[in-house]
């Protein structure tokens, strides 16, 4: 039996809402942390980003409301919209789009306006603390934790497009290699971060260990596990071998880190796609 | 790794199993043998459910929608008034909302004999 149409629809306007908004939280966090480096981000990028993740959590609100009647009649129904409105789902489209908005204003300021837009970020993913299987976990920090984690994983995300217009564009490999050195350094932190509490999100969603390889979810998640693998292995590559070597003016160096992150985008948007399946289509292996 | 292509094969196509059903059970049961139309049907969830549309098909009459006023709550059991067309096997779909916020759907058949 194939996946009702309109939960299909939902699943693939969730994967756009997850790529637009990871990509414009990650900028704006970039935006931030790297302020030296903001002209690497082109003004409108952010923009575009932000304002497909509006159109996306949207477009996936009326979708939810045509699963919840079967046909199309559901986009419209201000019963069904309405019903949605009052449980999680409607709090985690305020917050999203309140933190989308915040973000887009944050890119017309001139002033503070990083700041603005990274707190915008924020509270976008914050949004998805509000809704789905985490909030089946009844324990004060799993939103922390996933909140954690996903400003983690938009930093990694919106880090890669400036690091390859450093190696891309006309700027000196200095500035590439320097960017690129203190990326690592920050990421070398951040990242155990990341991967601790996804265990520890995990381990509170699954149970137990032999549960991971006998349900649905516990192999979705392996597979999840198993692309994010590949990601720190390339992370690990450019950190112990391509940047040094970028570092010291090597011109290869600088053509094989951009293969690489072009190879952990296809990872980014494959991971992004399991979440999307893991967050809509999967039960929990076990009751909450 | 073959279960793993295995999974990532049963996502792409698509399964029942990802239809988010958590009914415990139904009166009349799924793919029961009654001797006349019940008056209503019932259907017992395992966490808390607001049901948003169940439809009825039975031989020329194909997903007539019943009657959902007693159901604007989010609520375990649910009972809805069946409407009456004879003998034959009757399906029942239904979709609901579930406090997740994860739209839920799942059907059940049984047959009267009269």
């Amino acid at each position: 039996m194939l996946l009702d149409p309109w939960m299909a629809a939902s699943l693939i306007a969730k994967i756009f809402l997850y790529l637009s908004v990871m990509g414009a939280a990650g900028l704006s966090f970039f935006k931030v942390v790297f302020p030296q480096n903001s002209d690497l981000i082109a003004g409108k990028t952010i923009i575009i980003l932000a304002t497909g993740g509006i159109l996306a959590a949207i477009m996936g609100y009326l979708l939810r409301g045509a699963a919840l009647t079967g046909d199309m009649t559901g986009l419209y129904d201000l019963e069904m919209l309405g019903v949605l409105w009052e449980t999680h789902v409607g709090s985690a489209f305020l917050y999203r789009i309140v933190g989308l908005l915040l973000i887009l204003v944050g890119c017309i300021l001139m002033n503070y306006g990083a700041v603005i837009a990274a707190l915008g970020a924020v509270i976008t993913l914050w949004s998805f603390t509000r809704i789905g299987h985490v909030t089946d976990v009844e324990t004060i920090y799993a939103s922390t934790l996933l909140l954690l984690h996903l400003c983690v994983a938009a930093f990694w995300i919106g880090a890669l497009y400036p690091i390859y217009q450093s190696i891309k564009g006309t700027l000196s490999l200095d500035i590439a290699a320097s960017l690129a050195e203190r990326f690592g350094l920050i990421a070398s932190i951040l990242v155990p971060i990341l991967i601790i509490a996804g265990v520890i999100l995990s381990w509170l969603l699954v149970g137990s260990w032999g549960v991971l390889f006998t349900s649905i979810y516990g192999r979705v998640l392996i597979l999840k596990i198993s692309i994010v693998a590949v990601l720190l292995a390339l992370a690990a590559v450019n950190k112990l071998r391509f940047v040094p070597s970028l570092l010291n003016g090597s011109q290869k160096a600088a053509k094989h880190l951009g293969l690489s992150i072009k190879f952990e985008v296809i990872c980014v948007v494959g991971v992004l796609c399991v979440t999307a399946i893991l967050t809509s289509t999967v039960e929990l292996p076990l009751s909450h | 790794m073959q279960k793993l292509i295995a999974t990532c094969l049963f996502i792409a196509v698509g399964s029942s199993a990802f239809a988010h059903s958590k009914v415990n059970s139904t009166t009349p049961d799924n793919g029961a043998i009654v001797t006349s139309v019940p008056k209503t049907i019932e259907l017992i969830f395992a966490k808390k459910v607001r049901l948003t549309k169940v439809t009825a098909t039975h031989k020329e009459h194909s997903n007539v929608e019943l009657d959902l006023e007693g159901q604007k709550s989010f609520q375990k059991t649910a009972t809805i008034p069946l409407k009456t067309f004879g003998a034959g096997t009757y399906k029942i779909e239904w979709r609901a909302l579930g406090t997740d916020g994860h739209a839920l759907k799942g059907n059940f058949s049984f047959e009267v004999t009269e």
